[in-house]
């Protein structure tokens, strides 16, 4: 049909703070070994290969091409849908996707037309050696946004029974529930719903960085002095202006 | 002296209709931090604004008093220093920034009190008594120039300037004339997509987002009192709603802290 050259960017960013494990005593950072408790060795990476484990506990070494597919780097568009119709369990991961040079009309055809029609692209793609499903959308008039997406069959079935059970729920129980429900319904503000636990976070680290735990600084009467000396200086430029 | 010399309501400055210059006035930067008046006689105090001992909240300046020579009471201001000027947020968030206590005024030196005397000869003594160390740094002004300084304080990114006649006394507790701020403020233009009911139902916030992006909310402020929604809320109890159209609004604060929100923030002007 038609290609569209894209890049895709990771839309979300990391909410975790990283941590790094450190050595107690003497807080190092703690190094990872790859070592082989056969040949009481650390092991080089050109040794090391990938297996899968038998039901009897035996591997068997599957070769780095047949671990994964050769990436391709398509994102190929299946079908289109109704975005209620996916279900969110299955969403994974979301990157903008930016048209590269030449592709910019198809692209901006593409957003256009799925969010006139409202409905949204499912697709097949390779990401990092992975095939995987995804789903292609407008998230802004003009902007596409794709979502990497499980496979259908990966839901763990399991969950499905954990409703079924025989509570008997009265009429005037219903209309309460609904009632409460519908006077807490109000439009979602992103705005109100920020990361105080990170924020948190940040803070226990800010405050626990060197210059705390140290000497003050003793450059800072000499950046406040020299921030006095420059406006004092810029004054007296203006004040008097040179003569030419 | 007393062996206690006793907390002396710190002098206070009015806001100034215009800056202006006159060779009377001395003009100082003003700094962003707590006002500090420290009271140094073998043991050290580190007065607020209110009269609370700050002394245990910075332990960086707990050895203030070793940078002092004799028994002293000075008026300062105390500064979180973080990259390259005083930080407001560092000081509340008590951050690890150094601290540094920025004087400005004596009120007791050389074994008497100064308060009756103009601030001319305060600042002389000040200058005699102390020298800028490691803890307390000598504020250096301008004479007459007021209208300038606020100008470089602005282009700095500093608060502003503090104007203070060079006959005046010190006189406790009060706001006077006599000392003016002029404030630098800063200013930027946002736009604002949701409104939200106030606490009180009366009235309406604006949430002012940054005009570059507007998934960044800068800040929530009260709506100018003429404004009304352009169209009802879709539900009558809706605490919440968002704008169509959004207003376009020039704000005013003092800074935008590291997580990005407004501190002091002002609305200046606004259009639909």
């Amino acid at each position: 049909m038609v290609s569209i050259a894209v890049q895709l960017f990771k839309a979300m960013e990391d909410e975790k703070v990283e941590l790094h494990l450190l050595h107690k005593v003497c807080g190092s950072r703690i190094q990872y070994r790859k070592h082989c408790p056969v040949c009481h060795m650390d092991v080089d990476a050109s040794e090391v290969v990938r297996g899968a484990e038998l039901p009897d506990g035996r591997y068997v070494v599957v070769e780095s091409e047949a671990a994964g597919p050769a990436p391709d780097h398509t994102i190929a568009i299946v079908s289109f849908h109704d975005l209620p119709e996916i279900d969110p369990v299955l969403y994974r991961q979301a990157y903008w996707v930016k048209p590269l040079a030449g592709a910019e009309k198809a692209y901006r055809l593409l957003a256009e037309t799925l969010q006139d029609t409202h409905l949204v692209a499912l697709a097949t793609m390779a990401l990092r050696q992975k095939f995987s499903l995804a789903v292609v959308r407008s998230m802004e008039p003009h902007v596409l946004m794709l979502h990497s997406l499980y496979f259908p069959e990966s839901l763990r079935e399991g969950g499905r029974d954990f409703g079924q059970n025989q509570a008997a729920i009265s009429d005037k129980e219903r209309d309460m529930a609904k009632m409460l429900v519908m006077q807490m319904q109000e439009p979602f503000v992103a705005a109100n719903y920020p990361n105080e636990a990170r924020r948190e976070l940040l803070e226990r680290i800010q405050a626990a960085s060197p210059q705390g735990v140290h000497a003050p600084d003793e450059a800072v009467t000499g950046e406040v002095l020299s921030l006095m000396e420059q406006l004092r200086a810029s004054v007296e430029q203006t004040a008097h202006p040179r003569q030419a | 002296m007393t062996r206690e010399m006793g907390f002396v309501q710190p002098m206070l400055a009015i806001t100034a209709e215009a800056p202006f210059d006159d060779p009377d006035w001395q003009y100082e930067i003003k700094w962003d931090g707590y006002r500090c008046q420290i009271h140094w006689n073998g043991s050290l105090h580190l007065y607020s604004r209110q009269g609370h001992d700050m002394a245990g909240w910075f332990p960086d300046l707990k050895d203030t008093g070793t940078f002092l020579r004799s028994p002293v009471i000075l008026d300062a201001e105390l500064v979180a220093w973080e990259a390259g000027r005083p930080s407001f947020s560092a000081l509340q968030r008590r951050a690890a920034a150094p601290h540094r206590l920025i004087v400005f005024d004596c009120l007791y030196a050389q074994k008497r009190w100064l308060l009756h005397e103009p601030l001319r000869a305060r600042l002389a003594i000040l200058h005699e008594e102390i020298e800028s160390n490691e803890r307390v740094v000598l504020s250096e002004g301008v004479a007459g120039q007021g209208v300038r300084l606020l100008e470089a304080v602005r282009e700095k990114g500093l608060e502003g300037v503090m104007a203070k006649r060079l006959q005046s006394l010190y006189i406790p507790g009060q706001r006077v004339r006599t000392w003016q701020k002029f404030l630098a403020l800063t200013r930027l233009w946002a736009t604002v997509s949701y409104v939200s009911r106030s606490e009180t139902g009366a009235g309406w916030m604006w949430w002012v987002a940054s005009a570059e992006d507007p998934g960044h909310f800068l800040g929530r402020l009260p709506a100018p009192g003429s404004w009304q929604p352009p169209a009802p809320p879709p539900d009558a109890r809706a605490q919440t709603m968002h704008l169509a159209k959004p207003i376009h609004v020039e704000v005013s604060c003092r800074e935008i802290t590291p997580s990005g929100k407004m501190r002091h923030g002002r609305i200046r002007r606004w259009q639909i």
